[in-house]
């Protein structure tokens, strides 16, 4: 399989999670596209490792998972806080940065 | 999916709010996004796009080879990563921790089961005030010294 495969199905992956974030409203759903987008770049990196010969792309999808990581649990514990606050789960109607 | 059993929300719809219209606008911008990265991908010269890439030797992208570049040439970069969990795990704990005054003083009441009552009569409006409000008249020497009060009583 050619390289640009690889790189078409990661662009498809980026589209897809960049639709979720623009369409969704539940933040739930939006981690989950960021989620896609984070490891479509994963996916170019690791495509492009292997295209070079080289192994740091893979290091650095790595740090990418760590940051994806990160983002998932800061999200996550934004969700129960809402949650627990019996706010609306809804990233329109959460605007405002004061607690 | 844990994180969605746990907090629901399946009742509310997924759609935006705002119609069709905003919707479009969306999924036009993520065509033409896809549209520029094939750009990107097809303008881009690289030859070795449509090969295999080369001949690699045996070991490559093995766990050994992976921790050894962590280990010796991004070693900083696998530090300030180690940081970064660390970071986002305190500040996990310090977001779904349970908080007092995380919750609305009106939504109180109504979790312990009870309706909502009114400020001033009583009830507990404040987290930290429940116990000045709650005590029965007449109870000012009990308040002083609990303990001297509670045995000359049983």
């Amino acid at each position: 399989v050619n390289v640009t495969w690889f790189l078409v199905l990661s662009a498809f992956l980026f589209c897809i999670g960049t639709t979720g974030v623009l369409t969704r409203r539940n933040p739930l759903v939006v981690l989950l596209s960021l989620e896609l987008m984070l490891n479509a770049g994963n996916l170019a990196l690791i495509a492009f490792a292997r295209m070079w010969g080289n192994g740091d792309g893979q290091v650095f999808a790595l740090v990418v998972m760590v940051i994806a990581a990160c983002e998932v649990v800061i999200g996550l514990g934004l969700i129960v806080a809402i949650y627990r606050r019996r706010l609306a789960i809804d990233v329109d109607e959460l605007s405002e940065m004061r607690g | 999916v844990f994180v969605v059993a746990y907090v629901g929300g399946q009742d509310r719809p997924l759609s935006p709010r705002h119609g069709p219209g905003m919707r479009a606008i969306a999924l036009l911008f993520s065509g033409a996004l896809l549209v520029e990265i094939a750009i990107a991908i097809i303008g881009s010269g690289l030859k070795a796009l449509d090969s295999r890439g080369p001949h690699v030797p045996p070991g490559f992208g093995s766990p050994s080879a992976i921790g050894q570049l962590l280990l010796e040439r991004f070693l900083i970069a696998f530090e300030v990563a180690s940081f970064l969990l660390l970071i986002a795990a305190v500040g996990a704990v310090v977001l779904a921790g349970r908080r007092r005054g995380l919750e609305d003083p009106e939504t109180l009441p109504e979790r312990a089961g009870s309706s909502p009552m009114p400020r001033g009569e009583g009830g507990p409006s404040v987290p930290g005030e429940d116990e000045a409000t709650r005590l029965p008249s007449g109870g000012a020497e009990g308040l002083n010294d609990p303990a001297v009060e509670e045995p000359a009583v049983t």
